[in-house]
């Protein structure tokens, strides 16, 4: 029996998966409210971490938190750690902006510059580092293809990045992300202003994508996440109520706070 | 019944009067402004039509400005205009980048708006006094070119940091999130996105600013101007000679048929300059306009 058991403890250790980031003791205000309370979590390598949870929950400024995003809003304050491979990201002498390049972010809604479509590819890029002509082509082709892009538009790179379709523009953004090379990847909601069929185009990929990056996704579709999830977390009024592995928390949660909310998308907290 | 149905019509029959009485009273209110427009550019051109000929344009005042042209208060004035441009265009535009990017407190917003409007409410004259006793009695400048571009740039500079702030401003927020999201700083923010956006809004508020600014009188005409013997001048520390200050001293010389008439061509081409900043201004608006939409 115990040699049963430390066997499935070895398999298990092997198996568990290298956190890229962890949340410790996390509480977030802006001003006086009190939006995120004493959150533990840890973000699996190489993964999707879909964070669900009604309006208001939280879900967006813990995101919003884990590249210090928030930094620009007023009144926000934060205490405890988050962690990116066991470094703090909340120290001074962090780079904020070098953060922001290795810890990506893709909006709500998608942001295009008034820019060609090259240019957007390139505009976080080429402020790290100087490219020449090759590089810069090389760059925008390779990451083009990564969102399924470059059939649709290699023969208009030049063309205003505005003329392409809301669901494009978006594919340009994860594209202009991803140019970057960041070890995670923060989506807030990145098909919730999209038509059904751009949104699977963009599940699909990040299928694709969390064979290279750690991705952090947040959506109010809970179809969607049992679709693409690995790991789960359920965030209700600035408290995680529920986290572990997707299938197994929509299968059968332990909090009835969730089975209510994954089931009837309802919440009582 | 009837008599609620009649109390009903008579509320309506009210509710209809004033309407129209309403309305009369805008259609009175814009047929007013627009008839003051149009008399006062009409007697400007019809006076000053006369007077103007390429050799009224391209040859300097004589005989006190009573023969001659304008060749020199037009280079005058134009000179003024454009140092106080260089002036107070950087100043504004930083300012009103710290105030849309860096001022995030609601009280020092507000502290701020009053400096900027306050400034924007002092009497000309009164910036004529203070150029005349602290830059030429006090640090002794003399009557000059540079001291009447300084003064000029600190009249306009709360129209353009106004304007430049309300342009930046209106950027929407995602533009930056996103760029600082691409690992941009501050910096690189301030240049490569909001800049290149909101820069039409700020050059339209310097064309605005110069066209008050070209028409101003009482804020030069102890510090940076003279009437007669002023060509082109050969340093900043130079007085220049300009067009307002020269109409007021024609019109000074009202018994003299000659000279009221320069000063009707005088008028007539300030008025074109101001309306060549005015126009510009209304085209770099609109290209603004269709930039952000």
């Amino acid at each position: 029996m115990n040699q049963e058991a430390l066997k499935i403890f070895t398999i298990k250790k092997k198996v568990a998966p290298k956190m890229c980031m962890t949340v410790t003791d996390l509480d977030v205000w802006i001003n006086d409210t009190h939006i995120l309370n004493n959150l533990q979590i840890s973000f699996p390598e190489k993964k999707i971490t879909c964070i669900v949870g009604p309006s208001g929950s939280g879900k967006s400024t813990l995101i919003r938190s884990l590249n210090r995003i928030n930094d620009e809003v007023p009144g926000f304050r934060t205490q405890g750690t988050v962690a990116l491979n066991g470094n703090s990201i909340f120290e001074k002498s962090v780079d904020v902006a070098d953060l922001r390049s290795r810890v990506g972010m893709v909006f709500q809604k998608p942001c295009v510059f008034p820019k060609s479509i090259s240019e957007n590819v390139l505009f976080g890029i080429q402020h790290q580092k100087k490219l020449d002509k090759y590089e810069k082509l090389q760059i925008v082709e390779e990451n083009l293809k990564v969102v399924s892009l470059w059939k649709e538009v290699s023969h208009r790179l030049n063309d205003p990045a505005s003329s392409l379709s809301i669901g494009q523009q978006q594919r340009l953004c994860i594209a202009r992300t991803l140019a970057l090379k960041p070890e995670v990847i923060l989506l807030d909601e990145p098909t919730s202003s999209l038509d059904p069929v751009s949104a699977r185009a963009i599940e699909d990929m990040m299928l694709t994508l969390k064979e290279q990056y750690t991705l952090i996704f947040v959506t109010h579709n809970i179809g969607q996440a049992k679709r693409i999830a690995d790991h789960l977390i359920f965030i209700c009024d600035g408290k995680v109520i529920e986290q572990g592995n997707a299938s197994a928390v929509f299968s059968c949660p332990t909090n009835s706070q969730t089975r209510a909310y994954l089931t009837d998308e309802f919440c009582d907290c | 019944m009837p008599n609620e149905n009649t109390k009903q019509q008579t509320v309506f029959m009210n509710r209809k009067n004033i309407d129209g009485v309403f309305k009369g009273t805008i259609w009175l209110a814009f047929a007013i402004c627009a008839a003051l427009l149009f008399f006062l550019f009409g007697v400007i051109i019809f006076k000053g039509v006369a007077a103007i000929s390429f050799g009224f344009l391209l040859t300097a005042a004589s005989n006190f400005g009573a023969s001659g042209g304008v060749l020199y208060q037009i280079i005058g004035s134009i000179l003024l205009v454009l140092t106080a441009a260089l002036i107070s265009f950087p100043i504004a535009l930083g300012t009103a980048i710290f105030k849309s990017e860096y001022l995030k407190n609601d009280r020092w917003q507000k502290i701020s708006n009053i400096f900027i409007y306050g400034l924007n409410g002092i009497p000309s004259i009164i910036f004529g006094i203070f150029g005349l006793i602290f830059f030429v009695n006090f640090l002794g400048t003399g009557v000059s070119w540079f001291v009447g571009s300084i003064i000029l740039a600190m009249m306009i500079l709360p129209t353009i940091t106004l304007s430049a702030y309300q342009t930046i401003n209106s950027i929407p927020s995602i533009f930056r999130e996103n760029s600082l999201a691409l690992g941009l700083n501050k910096w690189q923010v301030i240049t490569k996105v909001l800049l290149p956006q909101g820069i039409n809004g700020a050059i339209t508020g310097l064309l605005i600013g110069l066209a008050r600014a070209i028409g101003e009188t009482a804020p030069i005409m102890f510090i940076a101007t003279a009437f007669s013997g002023v060509e082109i001048p050969n340093s900043l520390l130079e007085p220049v000679a300009s067009l307002p200050t020269h109409i007021l001293a024609l019109a000074q010389q009202a018994t003299n048929p000659a000279a009221l008439q320069n000063a009707w061509g005088a008028s007539f081409v300030l008025i074109l300059l101001v309306m060549l900043f005015s126009c510009s201004a209304l085209i770099f608006r609109l290209r603004q306009k269709s930039k952000t939409t």
